[in-house]
């Protein structure tokens, strides 16, 4: 079976140097850059790190044992970063995969680059297995309501050292969620009808949402509410986010926009849109 | 006098003619290739580097493209030849009479100047006679066009040789595609090949689903799709299922549905995740089902937890499986997996799971790769399951409790559309 492994191994490798699209946005800490893309084939996802004073296609790239499936509609990876703690929503397709247990956390220090030992076989095995941080209470809650999926979506960040916030959709139903070690508190349900992926972030200890229309909403347990010219004037799946976690700010790209080569610092600068 | 003149002209003009043209009769034709246009269909390779283009037959090929058109349609079809001879007239007609009947019409076409004695001619593409009988769906392995040439006006004709290419007509246009779903070569065979000369809904859904029922599913080219070949198949797409020949449940649900999507045939919550219901037994949730057949021995854990006694341990259930990848290998186990319900290609495919992905068409559930039928939900757990499991990770090692207590859980289901 060795040729097997092989052919696993270099299909990552090569996938990793060449199909780049980001999965939701690139997060800017310590001066670092990190993002993430999946492996179009075996689902496991990839994070990427580098300086962002070098271009993206200068990154690490690290193996994950998390990633996301490819069911239609697609729900993008669902990652977030919190000092050394790397968060996921483990929902590749997998018989062992148990959707109730798809909150993973774990070390960044310890992530390791692809290689013929850290192979994909080895990272879904891990991600099946590694007991999740909660219990995916936001998810089953949904499925209760309603078990027939229609644009359901979800994102999940971390909001502050104590708490990780969820919104997830379905059926024209949004409901948001916080996590805060000892348990889980959700929002009453609102009606918000979404057809396609939104993705959640962080600014000044608040959480937004940023809808594929383009619009962005300020986001609680308590309330939902527009927040007003916070639009990049595109839609979500046509570009990344930029959380800038160094200058506190949140910017906006167009994917047609990313050049790999140019340094990260420089492209901020001449192509992304503020939104705050 | 006059009269004799004319009359020894017409001979000698008749006999050189057939001089002329009986060099034609020896001389060397070859069909170069052939190339299908008028809306017939994109065709993805299973291998996944991308779709089949035109000419879909060629000489040199050693293999050819198959084709594919929605039935209402004509094929059209274009010819390249080739005439190798010391002289050659300035043009030549062409035909092709085709399977089902189909004949692409007479047509004059210029023999190409050449500074060999080898001269190029081309078949414009031209509409076949006649349609694919609307809303029926065909198969043609081969679909043959016998080409002719005329070399006097088509008055006589002379076999040239024949194209051969796979062609699939679909009832109806395609669904679109999806991330999944897409148009790849094996969804087309065994969707065609299956449902040949069907029209209804019910009748495709049922001849594609013959394909499952014998658990040898084939690609395209009569190569077996395993279930599980080896245990840790990573393989969760339709993409990958073609591609490696090799993987997990999801996969072949989605070919199965994918084979009525390429029909034109809709469906919606078509798409069924299948997990436990996550109830919770001695402080822990049950999240495993085990298909059968799998053995109860002596159960080691019944202080632990008296409603689940039987206990297994492992490092990681697959993750450390030594070749060949075709066995669980436990530390310790109190329930051996045995060989029970076959799946496709395969007497003893994977059978510990957290979830299932079957098809749901019409309220009856399709488990396409064990390629049995249930009624209801509730009659999954019962014809298919040996037990349930709940599991927990102690250091590097899991423990796995088992019971065969059917009433302990129940499957609950996810639905959505593929």
């Amino acid at each position: 079976m060795k040729p097997f492994f092989a052919l696993l191994f270099f299909t990552i490798m090569s996938f990793a140097v060449s199909a780049q699209k980001i999965e939701r946005k690139i997060i800017i800490e310590n001066n670092r850059f990190y993002y993430s893309t999946i492996d179009e084939e075996f689902q496991v996802a990839t994070l990427h790190v580098g300086n962002v004073s070098d271009g993206l296609k200068t990154a690490k790239s690290l193996a994950l044992p998390a990633g996301r499936n490819f069911n239609d509609p697609v729900v993008p990876f669902s990652w977030d970063l919190s000092r050394d703690d790397f968060y996921a929503i483990n929902f590749l397709n997998h018989p062992l995969n148990d959707r109730n247990e798809a909150l993973k956390r774990f070390k960044l220090s310890a992530l390791q680059e692809w290689s013929d030992k850290v192979t994909v076989l080895n990272k879904i095995v891990e991600s099946v297995d590694l007991t999740p941080f909660a219990y995916n209470d936001p998810y089953l809650f949904t499925i209760k309501r309603s078990n027939t999926l229609t644009n359901f979506f979800f994102d999940g960040i971390v909001l502050n050292d104590t708490t990780f916030f969820m919104a997830i959709t379905n059926s024209g139903e949004i409901s948001f969620w916080n996590y805060n070690r000892l348990g889980w508190k959700n929002s009453e349900i609102q009606k918000l009808s979404v057809d396609a992926f939104f993705t959640l972030f962080e600014y000044k200890k608040r959480a937004y949402m940023f809808l594929n229309n383009g619009q962005t909403y300020e986001v609680s347990t308590k309330t939902i509410s527009q927040a007003p010219n916070k639009t990049p004037g595109a839609t979500l799946s046509e570009g990344v986010l930029i959380i800038n976690k160094d200058d506190n700010t949140v910017k906006y790209i167009k994917n047609s926009q990313l050049d790999f080569n140019v340094p990260l610092n420089e492209l901020i600068k001449k192509r992304a849109i503020e939104i705050f | 006098m006059q009269k004799i003149f004319r009359c020894l002209l017409s001979v000698f003009v008749l006999l050189t003619l057939n001089t002329f043209a009986q060099d034609f009769t020896y001389s060397n034709i070859s069909i170069v290739s052939a190339t299908f246009s008028g809306g017939n269909l994109n065709i993805r390779k299973d291998d996944g580097t991308g779709s089949y283009t035109a000419p879909q037959w060629t000489a040199a090929g050693t293999t050819q493209s198959p084709v594919a058109y929605v039935s209402g349609l004509a094929p059209t079809v274009a010819g390249a030849f080739t005439i190798t001879c010391a002289s050659v007239p300035d043009s030549v007609f062409v035909r092709g009479s085709a399977s089902d009947g189909i004949n692409f019409i007479a047509k004059k076409v210029i023999v190409a100047a050449s500074a060999t004695t080898t001269h190029n001619f081309l078949y414009p593409a031209t509409v076949g006679s006649h349609i694919f009988t609307a809303s029926i769906v065909r198969f043609f392995k081969p679909f043959t066009i016998n080409w002719e040439v005329s070399f006097d006006n088509g008055t006589t004709w002379r076999a040239i040789g024949a194209t051969n290419n796979t062609l699939y007509v679909t009832r109806s246009t395609p669904q679109a595609e999806g991330t999944d779903y897409k148009w790849y070569h094996t969804v087309f065979d065994l969707s065609c090949r299956n449902a040949q000369y069907q029209s209804l809904d019910t009748a495709i859904i049922s001849h594609v689903w013959s394909e499952f029922v014998d658990h040898v599913v084939l690609n395209y080219n009569d190569d077996s799709l395993f279930y599980y070949k080896i245990m840790n198949s990573p393989n969760v797409t339709l993409g990958s299922l073609l591609k490696f020949r090799d993987a997990e449940c999801y996969t072949f649900a989605q070919l199965f549905l994918s084979s009525i999507k390429i029909q034109g045939v809709v469906r919606t919550n078509d798409y069924v995740y299948i997990t436990p219901i996550n109830n919770t037994v001695c402080g822990h949730t049950v999240n495993r089902f085990i298909v059968k057949d799998w053995s109860f021995g002596t159960p080691s854990a019944t202080a632990a937890c008296p409603a689940f006694p039987y206990k297994n341990t492992y490092v990681t259930s697959v993750g450390t499986m030594p070749p060949p990848y075709t066995a669980y290998v436990f530390t310790t186990s109190d329930v051996t997996d045995m060989v029970g319900i076959p799946g496709s290609c395969n007497v003893r495919p994977a059978s510990y799971f957290n979830n299932h992905q079957i098809a749901k068409l019409d309220g009856v559930y399709y488990d396409a790769c064990y390629g049995v039928t249930f009624p209801t939900l509730g009659a999954i757990k019962t014809a298919a399951f040996s037990g349930w499991s709940y599991r927990f990770t102690v250091g590097a090692n899991t423990e796995a409790y088992f019971s065969n207590d059917m009433s302990q859980s129940d499957l609950s289901e996810t639905i959505t559309t593929f």
